[in-house]
């Protein structure tokens, strides 16, 4: 069963025209579109990388998963439950089981309290309001994560990048959560750094049977963590697939031109890779048809820029939006 | 081989703290050929940028230089006057800095800004131009700036002069920052991580510039990176630098392709590398760096796999291999 699912969200920001613009000129308020009619389904302890540059709407996708933003239209599932309207206090007890992980553990961490008090918060909300039993969970925590006992009454800034990040780990796991967001986690880190949190991260896992959904600009890291991987672009879905078959044989020219440009160990000369030209185009005025056709190396032709291209479902969880693979069913997912 | 462009001969420099003084960049010696392209490559607080910023005579308060030479060609950069090191600053010597939002001014327009670096030099300065509003000499800077705008791949020039770095995406800024450092024909580019900002798309665009430049000016560049992989890409030799020392030196095909130094392998190893079909699991190394408590020995014996016991109270010399690359490490120490 898919712990959480995606039924067509779109979620718009307004971007209000000046009043004089609205009295004189009559200007419409102008809308972001930050996420289109994404349809996407996470299985529970699975982890799903979802890719995109920096536009392409994946934080925003990420926090309307976990309801810190409401969707414009469409439906978001938990646990087969209805949760795009929910607010209050059933709002509340859904968010108890999902967690957020942001990129910067330096704004993400209150500077003015000690670990044992944004921990404590949050095993609070859990039920354990005993001081007692909280220092033991907390202890329990940081000897998990490797971090020494005597942090626990440190403030964020004593700790290094790394161990700031374990932390806002410790923090999401405090409340026992099946769903954690992940978002850009180890961007921020140095790469030494960054495998030994991708490897906590699988571990905690497996041992608190979690789900992830895991944000990421860097394909690289992605692919060590997921199991499934979903490319964004400009706010829509572009290809979905499981994650072997996605880095093996790419078919959407976005993923493929994602996956040229990282930077490659055994290749020397920035010659020899295929540059994608230009940069996303404004969320405040996608270009018709498919997205991607401003800047598209393998454009077919005028159908590119007329009609956005449904999904052509590949093989079993491998689908692709891009007229180049057949007949397209239209709209819907 | 000709006479590098840039020399550092022993670079040292200290920075005074509560905790004891701090060792940020520690016996450096690293040479640069006219046209050749260097990686620097270690974690943050590795120097890698200290060393860049001493460079231009740049450090930071309170850290100061306690040992070393910096030859540029034949001159010594540290005995040089203020005023002799301004007209090299951005001359000779130019900089590309990680984000380009904090390097653009954003109360000025970006072709102003371009134009700026022209204008301190007085590159375009002609006894014609002596006019009270020296009209003739701006028009040729101005002339300048638009050339210089399409050379990096800002689409028409003359628009985008007026504009301001606001309006600007990050990797038009970084083209822009390119620009200023292009201005007056440096002899050697350094860039410190000049695509950490960027999407990766956009990060193989600005390395591609970067990489025409080196080869249509001649312009040595010195990348400094946290990235491995970019560097591997990039450049002609590598240096990886941890705490403050280099630790490995070498062409890119010796520092990727069989790294001696149990750093560089274990830097490597962490790299989320994608080899297709096989993936390899990751290998961190464990624990960080601790600037203020480093060994006596080779700073980085706690973390090491191979380490011995005589790597904790003394310092490894730098072994020079064969075919030039050289190694600081106890392991390969007296020749292998």
């Amino acid at each position: 069963m898919s712990l959480l699912s995606f039924e067509n969200v779109t979620k718009h920001f307004p971007l209000p025209s000046s009043l004089l613009g609205r009295v004189l000129a009559g200007r419409k308020d102008r809308l972001v579109h930050a996420v289109n009619d994404v349809t996407l389904e996470l299985d529970e302890n699975e982890t799903l990388g979802l890719v995109g540059e920096s536009g392409s709407g994946k934080s925003t996708l990420g926090r309307v998963g976990i309801r810190l933003l409401k969707p414009t239209s469409g439906k978001v599932l938990f646990q087969g439950e209805d949760i795009s309207t929910a607010d209050g206090s059933r709002l509340r007890k859904i968010r108890r089981e999902m967690q957020v992980i942001f990129q910067n553990p330096y704004s993400s961490l209150n500077p003015r309290k000690t670990i044992r008090q944004i921990v404590g918060a949050a095993l609070k909300v859990r039920g354990i309001r005993d001081l007692k039993e909280q220092e033991e969970e907390i202890c329990q925590l940081l000897r998990r994560v490797s971090l020494p006992v005597r942090f626990i009454d440190a403030y964020p800034h004593q700790l290094s990048g790394g161990q700031r990040q374990r932390i806002s780990i410790i923090r999401a796991l405090a409340v026992r959560p099946k769903l954690i967001v992940a978002d850009e986690p180890v961007s921020a880190l140095d790469v030494s750094v960054q495998a030994q949190i991708i490897l906590l991260l699988e571990d905690l896992k497996k041992e608190f049977r979690l789900t992830y959904l895991f944000i990421a600009h860097d394909l690289r890291v992605v692919y060590h963590i997921s199991d499934r991987v979903a490319v964004m672009y400009l706010g829509r879905l572009v290809e979905v697939a499981e994650t072997e078959e996605l880095y093996k044989a790419p078919m959407h020219p976005y993923t493929r031109a994602l996956l040229a440009a990282i930077p490659k160990l055994e290749r020397t000369g920035v010659k020899e890779r295929v540059v994608l030209k230009g940069t996303i185009p404004s969320p405040l005025a996608p270009p018709r048809g498919c997205f991607f056709h401003t800047r598209c190396p393998e454009k077919i032709g005028s159908r590119c820029e007329e009609a956005a291209p449904g999904w052509t479902h590949v093989s079993a969880g491998h689908r692709v939006a891009c007229f180049r693979y057949g007949e397209n069913e239209m709209g819907g997912a | 081989m000709k006479e590098p462009v840039l020399a550092i001969e022993n670079l040292g420099v200290e920075f005074p703290t509560k905790r004891g003084v701090i060792r940020a960049v520690n016996h450096v010696s690293l040479t640069l050929h006219t046209g050749e392209k260097l990686g620097l490559v270690g974690e943050s607080g590795s120097g890698k940028s200290m060393t860049l910023l001493t460079l231009l005579r740049l450090t930071p308060h309170p850290g100061r230089v306690t040992s070393g030479v910096l030859r540029y060609l034949g001159r010594d950069l540290l005995k040089l006057t203020p005023h002799e090191m301004r007209t090299l600053r951005g001359k000779d010597l130019a900089m590309i800095f990680q984000d380009p939002m904090t390097t653009l001014n954003p109360v000025y327009k970006v072709g102003e800004q371009i134009q700026e670096s022209l204008k301190v030099h007085n590159l375009f300065a002609d006894s014609a131009s002596r006019s009270l509003w020296k009209r003739s000499q701006r028009a040729a800077e101005r002339r300048r700036v638009y050339e210089l705008m399409s050379e990096v791949g800002i689409p028409s020039p003359a628009e985008r002069y007026e504009a301001y770095p606001h309006e600007f995406s990050g990797g038009m800024q970084q083209r822009a920052v390119i620009a200023i450092a292009l201005s007056c024909n440096p002899q050697v580019l350094l860039a410190d991580e000049p695509t950490t900002a960027l999407d990766v798309t956009v990060q193989a665009q600005i390395m591609n510039l970067l990489d025409r430049i080196n080869s249509e000016r001649g312009t040595a560049v010195i990348l400094v990176t946290h990235d491995l992989s970019l560097a591997a890409e990039f450049c002609d030799r590598i240096a990886v630098m941890y705490a403050g020392k280099v630790v490995e030196l070498g062409s890119v095909a010796q520092v990727t392709g069989e790294p001696k130094h149990p750093y560089t392998v274990g830097l490597i190893n962490a790299l989320p590398l994608m080899r297709w079909g096989k993936s390899k699991p990751l290998e961190p190394i464990p624990g960080e760096v601790d600037l203020a408590h480093l060994p006596a020995g080779c700073a980085f014996t706690d973390r090491c796999a191979r380490a011995m016991e005589q790597c904790r109270d003394q310092v490894p010399e730098k072994t020079v291999m064969d075919s030039g690359r050289e190694v600081c490490c106890h392991l390969f120490s007296g020749g292998r």
